[in-house]
């Protein structure tokens, strides 16, 4: 699978992005020239220069500091989203499948009204309702998203619990959470894998957004969406301090997008080229 | 059909009934009071009673939703909190923004969407597409709030050709209008033109492939021809998927835009009322926003059975 995903030039392209993006974020303190949030007004909407190679904003902070703490919130935001969807969206997904009739029906229905609202508006809703925090913005996005990774998983399982192999597990006498965990469940995750690589992008851009209408994670912690909204006024007169919080979204949207795509490929070869 | 349209309906009427209980539900559960919010730091107490009595905000919850949903059922959304205005005449005003910002990104959308699409395709490996699918996820990759700040450096800031921020109803100037509308259109578009291209590349490559594709060209049709009468014809299909699955992305963009542009949308009165903490112009919007998410994807769903007679829907 990795071997796939290496072949494909976006793959290689999204996977090392991805993994500068993780690196970076995890050792942001140690690789940061200064402390993001300390402001130094002596030294306001500097360009990009030897002692601050992003330059400076309104408020004298160094830019490229505050891009790479800013990627910790976005890392820890979507690692923690997908988590939640995963971890509710599968299991969801294959009782709904496997099970099929009411426990479907219900879970279903349930699910129907979860897509009844434009997603972003129900991650918006959610943390209007429990107050904007680093911890509500996380389980709103994956809350969100358990609805998207159940429904594929079903549709996964519906076509893998008719398989001989199920039949031949059940004829040996093993028990419904047997045969889900063993047999099931390994041979329909790989489109869950497949969206929840996806869903790390959507993640990262609901969280900037959300912190870009000021529903994000609240001042100080610097975090990617909030940068670019303090600073879209001034893009004009110091482009770095907005263009490098937006360019850094970008990208890590992009790497992950690649990265969902090379392993869609990579796992179902008849889809190669065609998306 | 008929028979389709009408448990299409009554789906959509139940699903609203059930995003109107969630609403309904969380809003009130909301953190803060927003009599405070009326009333300022230390109200007497007496006043507080007063209007919790007044507004009914005394009541059980189930009464609420009641009183709520009957108030609703006749047109009422009730009185804001802050600006004292009846909330029908609010989402009134903020409906004629939202729509013209929604129909002109997917007009924007799905001809840009389209073209590209059928290029890259019918340049399926060669430069045209690797330029186009390469554009394609750029575009789905850069969030619309950050194009809309490019968009306003370059359009508005350093050529001054249109205007950053700012919204004119058609009726007071048609080009102001138009010139407003420009580049938010072209924000939230893009992000839909970028999707929509990559469905329709799949979409026309698969009936590429197809045999009746392979006898047009037997019979001597042009290249033109037969892309223009048997290719796209069947790839538009895709592209009606595509609009109806990007239609909740154009709405959540929607909100983030109108912020960014000023536009007095719904997705600005959204956000206002999240921050006033007014809970029935939030009910409201939240409500009008999903209502128009539905009854669009029941319109997808009813172009799909239109443009392709294979789906009956029985």
């Amino acid at each position: 699978m990795t071997d796939a995903v290496l072949r494909s030039p976006l793959g290689r392209f999204g996977l090392g992005v991805a993994a500068l993006f993780l690196a970076t974020a995890a050792f942001a303190p140690w690789l940061s020239p200064y402390d993001p949030t300390v402001q130094r007004l002596g030294e306001i909407l500097q360009g990009p220069s030897r002692s601050h190679p992003l330059g400076t904003d309104q408020y004298g902070r160094d830019v490229l500091s505050q891009v790479l703490h800013g990627g910790r919130v976005s890392l820890q935001v979507a690692l923690t989203a997908v988590a939640v969807a995963g971890l509710a969206g599968v299991p969801l997904g294959v009782l709904a499948g496997f099970y099929g009739r009411g426990v479907d029906a219900v879970l279903m229905r349930l699910m129907d009204v979860v897509f009844a609202f434009p997603s972003l508006l129900l991650a918006i809703a959610l943390v209007a309702f429990a107050g904007p925090s680093t911890m509500t913005v996380m389980v709103a996005i994956g809350a969100v998203y358990v609805a998207t990774i159940a429904r594929i998983t079903r549709a996964a399982v519906l076509t893998v619990r008719s398989e001989p192999y199920v039949e031949a597990a059940r004829s040996l006498g093993r028990g419904d959470p047997g045969i889900m965990g063993r047999h099931v469940l390994p041979n329909a995750l790989a489109p869950a894998l497949v969206q929840l690589t996806l869903g790390m992008a959507r993640a990262i851009l609901y969280e900037a957004s959300l912190s870009f209408i000021g529903l994000g994670t609240p001042p100080p912690t610097p975090s990617w969406g909030r940068m670019l909204a303090e600073s879209k006024s001034l893009v004009q007169l110091a482009p770095w301090t907005s263009v490098t919080p937006g360019a850094a979204i970008a990208l890590v949207i992009l790497a992950f997008n690649f990265l969902g795509d090379a392993l869609r490929d990579a796992l179902d070869p008849r889809l190669r080229g065609l998306q | 059909m008929t028979r389709f349209i009408g448990a299409r309906l009554l789906q959509s009427a139940l699903i609203l009934v059930a995003v109107s209980v969630v609403v309904f539900g969380f809003l009130r559960l909301l953190p803060g009071d927003p009599i405070a919010m009326m009333l300022g730091e230390r109200p007497h107490p007496q006043v507080v009673a007063e209007i919790r009595k007044l507004y009914r905000l005394d009541e059980p919850f189930h009464v609420q939703y009641a009183l709520w949903l009957g108030q609703v059922a006749r047109g009422r959304f009730g009185i804001s909190y802050i600006t004292r205005r009846p909330v029908i005449e609010l989402i009134g005003a903020a409906l004629g923004p939202t729509l013209a910002l929604a129909v002109a990104s997917l007009a924007i959308g799905v001809t840009v969407g389209l073209v590209t699409g059928v290029i890259a395709a019918v340049y399926r490996g060669r430069r045209q597409d690797v330029v186009a699918s390469v554009l394609a996820f750029v575009g789905i990759s850069v969030p619309g709030f950050f194009s809309a700040v490019l968009l306003i450096w370059l359009f508005s800031l350093a050529l001054g050709w249109l205007p950053p921020t700012g919204y004119v109803s058609p009726t007071t100037s048609l080009a102001g209008f138009g010139r407003h509308l420009a580049l938010p259109a072209l924000a939230l578009g893009l992000i839909l033109a970028a999707s929509t291209m990559r469905m329709i590349r799949s979409g026309v490559l698969e009936v590429l492939g197809r045999e009746y594709v392979r006898t047009a060209r037997a019979k001597g049709l042009g290249e033109g021809e037969v892309v223009g009468r048997h290719v796209l014809r069947n790839a538009l299909i895709p592209a009606v998927t595509a609009v109806g699955l990007q239609l909740a992305d154009l709405l959540g963009g929607a909100v983030i835009i109108e912020s960014v542009f000023a536009i007095p949308g719904l997705g600005r009165l959204t956000l206002d009322s999240i921050f006033a903490r007014d809970y029935p112009v939030l009910q409201a919007s939240i409500l009008m926003l999903t209502g128009i998410f539905l009854l669009a994807n029941l319109a997808a769903d009813l172009v799909y059975a239109l443009i392709d007679p294979r789906i009956r829907f029985d």
